[in-house]
């Protein structure tokens, strides 16, 4: 038989006690049989026996290895192979469960560090055998007992301000070590520690972690959940470390002038925050469109085209700008004339609140002309193309609203519709919902504010309210003050963010 | 039963796993989970034996074998990736996650991958009694299998021969039909009807051998 069908048999569910007793005379099939799911105890006994007594240690070594590990294994075999001179056999017996106490105290000494390392891994760790592992000369040793699930908190105290940084990180990762792990001398340590932190936490220190050596640190001091402190943001803001910067551009709380200067930053990674940043001001997205539109000038200039990697990047940066609810009309009229993203999709734009009333219309007319059915749509299409150049464009608008054409009647999120047109259009949706999106009229900053208020108040619409760019004070308020945790909170950031930024320009009266 | 990250103080954090995909060959679909550092991988080195089943949860990389003395079951809390470089020997394993295995796989009962994201790729072969794919991109070879049930295509010699062992409860409408004395209708058993009864500890075949 090959030894191929022998380790097969070996193996083998069915293969009777009897002949895995011959297979495991050789001790290549008793580590096989040793491993066996259900091996009987008295069978690992036996092999235990074998491994002991058969001589030639190089290849029974492997089996005793294999019991040391296998569940069947007796505690008192267990103790003895403790105790075995290989380092792999005193290892798997000092996670198993059923090694005797002694045992494993006499493991905490071995002079392995693997061995001891696979202690402090243990399952069960005796309390005393913890206090030993804990004073380990072996800082590998120290950090398996730091990373214990159920590691106890006499023993985490024992290992703060371990001179490993690796073992002061998890214990910093555990919220088990004191402020100072702010100032450690290990980036890692500080990182982890400005991590676990909120902004509340971080205020006092925010000045010396802005100027902390490591720019992780500070791109991580940069982010809003750290940072609502617009004085170290202009500071972070202006870092020489572009993660940082991209971090700051990120951050609702970063002044509005510092916002703006980062529009024009060299690195993408910064532009790409900012535009993703949803509080950036109008002024700081026109400056990046005006980025954007100049690197555009650059290359027509030059005669060259960009990589397609920084093609792609600046396809997502217009797009995000145009999709932007503060980009201000004239700037996505600009931005969108350049037609730097060949993907712009005119569907998209319904949603957002601020495309002048002319494009808008041009893009409602072409996308709903190919999915207009049935006679009501096709007359309201009709009527509506009709009108473009013989009547004001809001007048359009208002007709769009109240058409049956779904995608004209998504003009609802734009501001540019007259006031008492949107109200006709909350009308209509209270007495038939169906048809009607009132997620774009949340969205848009002319929806009357009475009905905002009370859609607040029933927690309904926050999240599309959310995106409102000028969401009126007391809806901010009424929604801050909502059961619903994340809009709640985020509402608060708002109006925090409101303030401030009204206090800057000198309105500290009326925020808004 | 086990969860593999309570035994998190066993493994090393890899930062990058990155040489492993190298080691086990770019050709492997599990080479581009491995690359992936947001998987947080763990490794162990040497072989590694659980006592017991085990509810496995987090991406491991077990750099010498796996013996689990009981199931496997990788979509119990978190969705789980296994990739052993030696031999892995289970009782049953049930998989929605990914497992790779660079030896052979060895089960007692039954293999069981599942669903479309993720992967099941065994470099040796798969011994078992039953081995069910479902929407599985999968690649093994075959060992010694009683019932072998392809991932997409399988023939109706294959579902017979896996009625024949399984027990009714593991198809839709099966135990109905068993009690009115008619065999399971002919398809793939549910694979939340074997994770169910592996869990319960209720048996997966019809007799023990």
């Amino acid at each position: 038989m090959t030894t191929d069908l022998l380790v097969d048999e070996a193996w083998r569910r069915a293969t009777p006690p009897a002949r895995l007793r011959e297979l495991a005379a050789d001790p290549a099939l008793a580590r096989i049989v040793a491993s066996r799911i259900g091996l009987p105890a008295d069978l690992a006994e036996e092999l235990a026996v074998r491994a002991e007594e058969g001589g030639d240690v190089p290849r029974w070594t492997p089996v005793a290895r294999a019991l040391a590990a296998q569940p069947a294994t007796a505690p008192a075999r267990l103790a003895r192979l403790s105790a075995h001179p290989d380092e792999g056999v005193r290892r798997a017996a000092a996670v198993h469960r059923a090694t005797p106490r002694r045992a494993v105290k006499a493991l905490a000494a071995d002079p392995a560090v693997a061995v001891r390392r696979a202690l402090a891994a243990r399952e069960k760790l005796p309390r005393s055998v913890a206090a030993v592992l804990v004073a380990d000369p072996c800082a590998d040793v120290r950090l398996t007992v730091a990373r214990r699930v159920g590691a106890r908190p006499e023993e985490l105290d024992a290992l703060a301000g371990d001179p490993d940084p690796r073992v002061r990180r998890v214990l910093t990762a555990l919220g088990r070590s004191s402020a100072a792990d702010l100032a450690d001398p290990d980036p890692r340590v500080r990182r982890t520690a400005v991590e676990r932190r909120g902004h509340r936490d971080l205020a006092p220190v925010l000045d010396t972690l802005a100027g902390d050596p490591d720019p992780a640190v500070r791109a991580l001091v940069a982010t809003r959940w750290r940072n609502h402190d617009p004085v170290s943001l202009a500071r972070l803001a202006e870092d020489p470390d572009p993660r940082v910067r991209a971090a700051a551009a990120d951050n609702w709380y970063t002044p509005v002038a510092q916002l703006t200067a980062l529009a024009a930053d060299p690195d993408r990674r910064v532009l790409a925050e900012l535009s993703d940043n949803r509080l950036a001001p109008p002024a700081a997205l026109t400056r990046l469109a005006d980025t954007l539109a100049g690197l555009a000038d650059d290359d027509t200039a030059a005669g060259r085209e960009p990589d397609p990697e920084e093609r792609e990047e600046r396809r997502r940066l217009v797009h995000a700008v145009l999709g932007h609810p503060a980009t201000p009309p004239e700037t996505l009229r600009r931005l969108h004339a350049l037609e730097l993203n060949p993907y712009f999709h005119e569907g998209n734009a319904m949603s957002q609140p601020n495309w002048p009333a002319d494009l808008l219309i041009g893009f409602a007319l072409d996308y709903s002309g190919r999915n207009v059915e049935g006679e009501a749509e096709r007359a309201s299409f009709d009527r509506i193309e009709r009108a473009v150049g013989t009547q004001p464009p809001e007048q359009v608008l208002a007709a769009m609203v109240g058409s049956p054409v779904y995608y004209l009647s998504r003009a609802v999120a734009n501001r540019h519709v007259p006031p008492e047109a949107l109200a006709e259009y909350a009308r209509a949706a209270a007495l038939s919902p169906e048809g009607h999106d009132l997620d774009d009229l949340a969205r848009n900053p002319a929806a009357p504010r009475d009905l905002l208020l009370g859609w607040a108040a029933e927690n309904r619409y926050c999240s599309t309210m959310m995106e409102n760019p000028e969401l009126p004070v007391p809806v901010l308020a009424a929604i801050a003050g909502c059961s619903d945790d994340d809009h709640a909170a985020e509402a608060r950031d708002l109006l925090e963010v409101r303030t401030l930024r009204a206090a800057a320009r000198g309105e500290t009266g009326k925020p808004c | 039963m086990l969860t593999t990250s309570d035994w998190r103080a066993r493994f090393d954090r890899l930062s990058d796993a990155g040489a492993y995909a190298e080691r086990i060959g770019r050709h492997t679909q599990i080479a581009d989970y491995l690359d992936d550092p947001d998987y947080g991988w763990y490794v162990h080195h040497g072989d590694l034996v659980v006592p017991e089943d085990l509810d496995h949860d987090v991406a491991l990389i077990v750099d010498g074998d796996l013996v689990v003395h009981g199931f496997v079951d990788d979509y119990v809390s978190r969705i789980g990736l296994l990739v052993v470089l030696g031999d892995l020997v289970v009782r049953d394993l049930v998989s929605w996650g990914s497992v790779y295995v660079g030896g052979d796989l060895r089960a007692e009962g039954m293999v069981c991958g599942h669903y479309n994201d993720f992967v099941f790729e065994v470099a040796g072969a798969v011994h078992g009694r039953a081995l069910v794919l479902s929407d599985k991109s999968s690649s093994y070879g075959t060992g010694e299998l009683e019932v072998e049930i392809d991932s997409y295509d399988p023939t109706r010699e294959q579902l017979r021969a896996a009625r024949e062992i399984l027990v009714p409860q593991l198809y839709d409408g099966g135990a109905k039909r068993a009690r009115e004395g008619r065999p399971p209708k002919l398809g793939r058993p549910s694979y939340r009807r074997i994770c169910r009864r592996l869990h319960a500890g209720k048996p997966l075949f019809r007799t023990a051998d």
